[in-house]
């Protein structure tokens, strides 16, 4: 699948159905991170249950320095 | 507020609260412009800093699948109680959005709520950020508001339900420490919720001084990251603080235009 991810098209596995798949397959730890797909913030509870589609645009937020 | 005054393990002081969230330190401090991670991690422990502040932005894909560190490898959220920023932002839409996203990340909903004017000054721009922290009081934000030393609008948003208001003392990173400490001090008279200083300070007896006006706590990340030797600026930082309140606390002399003998008259 096709996805929009910070910016940048890339193509994913076919296994990644959900972004809790997508956050395992960058090898990203869910405790880290907020996701927003297509404007929308997940509910980090509900990332196994919120399927991707082609073409959804997705921001993976983490921490960063900052004052 | 609640009345329950929590006194400090040294039982000199008295803990401080904003919202439901009940912190020692006086101290907050920033996590930006540090030379390297380790640098940031060893300064926040030197401050004896509780609360630190950090940004919200894209993850790194690059930089991560090449396995590079990032800042909460050294960060102990165990340790330390995260303050999400809205830094960057400069209308209310993008502040709300960044506390959304900042909610998933189920660190808490204490937020610093920055909403900036243009690039050179980074002055808040008080009208979208009222808006914004209106907003974000309505939907169960504990908001921590960054705003101009201007009692009107320290008010104003102390009255749209902000749980703290902080007043810079000078614009961000600009060292010039607190330049209206007249208005911090009628901002504190009049505040019905905890004053913070926030931006300007730019070295420990800046915040001793905020400390000595009867500010709560001062947030700064400037002054020690841009120190020449940031670990000793933070150990500088965290005594200066604790001597501040100590001496807002022990209640100094007045100010007299003529002298008083400090030893009685010479008698032989």
């Amino acid at each position: 699948m096709n996805l929009v991810i910070n910016g940048q098209q890339r193509t994913v596995s076919a296994s990644v159905a959900t972004a809790a798949d997508l956050l395992d397959e960058l090898a990203i730890k869910r405790e880290r991170v907020a996701v927003v797909i297509n404007e929308n913030v997940a509910r980090r509870a509900e990332l196994a249950d919120t399927a991707l589609n082609e073409g959804d645009v997705i921001e993976i937020i983490t921490m960063v320095g900052g004052g | 507020m609640s009345d329950t005054i929590t006194q400090t393990a040294d039982g000199l002081d008295t803990k401080w609260k904003v919202g439901k969230y009940e912190f020692t330190s006086r101290l907050l401090v920033g996590t930006g412009k540090y030379a390297t991670f380790e640098q940031t991690r060893d300064a926040l422990e030197a401050s004896g800093c509780e609360v630190v502040t950090v940004a919200l932005r894209r993850v790194d894909l690059e930089a991560h699948s090449r396995g590079e560190k990032n800042l909460l490898d050294f960060i102990d959220p165990a340790r330390y109680t995260i303050l999400p920023n809205t830094a960057g932002c400069f209308n209310k839409e993008d502040a709300i959005r960044i506390c959304r996203i900042a909610r998933e990340l189920e660190i808490g909903d204490l937020v610093k709520v920055e909403v900036l004017s243009e690039q050179r000054t980074l002055l808040p721009d008080p009208i979208e950020t009222l808006e914004a922290c209106k907003v974000l009081v309505n939907e169960g934000f504990t908001v921590m508001a960054y705003t101009s030393d201007d009692p009107v609008m320290a008010r104003k948003l102390a009255d749209a339900g902000v749980a703290a208001v902080m007043p810079l003392g000078s614009p961000i990173g600009s060292g010039l420490g607190i330049l209206n400490p007249n208005n911090i001090a009628i901002i504190l008279e009049e505040s019905p919720v905890p004053v913070l200083v926030d931006a300007g300070v730019g070295t420990a007896s800046d915040v001793a001084f905020a400390m000595e006006l009867g500010v709560e706590a001062v947030l700064l990340n400037t002054a020690i990251a841009g120190a020449q030797d940031p670990i000793a600026m933070a150990h500088a930082m965290k005594y200066a603080c604790q001597a501040g309140r100590l001496a807002f606390k022990a209640g100094r002399i007045p100010r007299k235009r003529y002298a008083t003998a400090s030893s009685p008259a010479l008698d032989f």
